[in-house]
């Protein structure tokens, strides 16, 4: 009993305390991996919950894909050199992230305190869910029961079906469109190029007019360039 | 003994707020639009927490909040995805991956 306390306790600061240097740390690719340690801190509160399965996931899906996605991103952009890793209004999202903590910590104080609610004629605080007041200081939890995962596989597939099947079509299309979006092509540079031609042939002309010259009427659309041709 | 093992709700839900907060932080005032990505995945990471707590402790019966969780780890990993093939898109054209300086769309 006091061994969990003592580990949530730990778990609890490794977490918090990996949190903060990824948003603090200057150099990204340490915040990717102090990324990792808040993962794995998380997967241990999923044991503590026991939820067995999702601390495997969490391990295979967040620090084995997620943040292996993260720190190549890191690498491939590893030219940016960043004079500093906060922006201007750095301080009004401390402000804003203070505020919603106090927020969820108000909403959380009743559970914490086991507040009865409050009754004020017909109306009751916490609010009702289909009539029934929302236990949410549950003294001791029921256990799971032995074959929840199972329960949970065959839930998925039926009564969440719908759901299970547009989750994957998001999967295969988000990752199609990462692929489309992220393939070689270099659009801006194609505009940016165009620009400069446009604006040399205004400069040419109004140079021409400036000397008297007859200027040709209007200056030739710059040609298409090939969308291959840039790199 | 209150709650699972002596640990109460309310310690799993503060926690996750904390790590909600923090995303938040990251998210909002990060310069390195990767690190950006990295406070949003911190604040799905609080919203997991927060639904597999209320399972455990509120449902453990059904597994609705289980269901909920596995949709926001798939959500999660497109997000990562989409997002992070839109800042190297963004890095390959701009050379840079400070959002302050995607303002192509501003009149």
């Amino acid at each position: 009993m006091t061994y969990s306390i003592a580990i949530f306790i730990a778990l609890a600061i490794i977490t918090v305390g990996a949190a903060i240097a990824v948003v603090t740390l200057r150099n990204v690719f340490h915040a990717a991996l102090m990324l990792v340690v808040a993962f794995f801190g998380v997967a241990g509160f999923y044991v503590l919950l026991e939820a067995g399965f999702f601390a495997a996931a969490q391990v295979l899906v967040y620090i084995g894909a997620i943040s292996v996605l993260l720190i190549f991103s890191v690498m491939l952009t590893r030219g940016v050199f960043m004079a500093q890793a906060r922006n201007q209004q750095s301080g009004y999202a401390a402000v804003a992230a203070g505020v919603m903590f106090v927020l969820i910590a108000a909403l959380v104080g009743p559970i914490a305190i086991n507040w009865p609610g409050l009754r004020l004629g017909n109306f009751v605080l916490p609010p009702r869910v289909l009539g029934n007041p929302i236990e949410f200081a549950v003294p001791s939890p029921k256990a799971v029961q032995p074959d929840y995962l199972t329960r949970f596989g065959s839930n998925l597939v039926e009564t969440y079906g719908v759901g299970f099947l547009l989750a994957g079509v998001l999967l295969l299309l988000a990752m199609v469109g990462a692929i489309w979006v992220a393939r070689e092509r270099k659009l801006m540079e194609i505009v940016l190029e165009r620009r400069e031609m446009a604006a040399e042939a205004q400069a040419e002309s109004d140079a021409d007019m400036a000397a008297g010259v007859e200027a040709p009427a209007i200056p030739a659309a710059p040609a298409e360039p090939a969308a291959g041709a840039a790199h | 003994m209150n709650g699972i093992n002596g640990i109460p709700l309310w310690a799993f839900l503060i926690i996750a707020a904390a790590l909600f907060c923090i995303g938040l932080y990251g998210a909002l005032a990060r310069k390195n639009a990767i690190a950006v990505l990295m406070g949003v995945e911190l604040m799905l990471n609080g919203v997991n927490l927060n639904l597999i707590a209320f399972w455990r402790f509120i449902a453990p019966d059904s597994s609705a909040g289980l269901v909920f969780a596995a949709f926001v780890f798939i959500v999660a990993a497109a997000e990562a995805a989409v997002g992070l093939a839109l800042i190297i898109s963004v890095y390959r054209n701009l050379n840079s991956v400070d959002p302050e300086k995607l303002d192509q769309m501003k009149l």
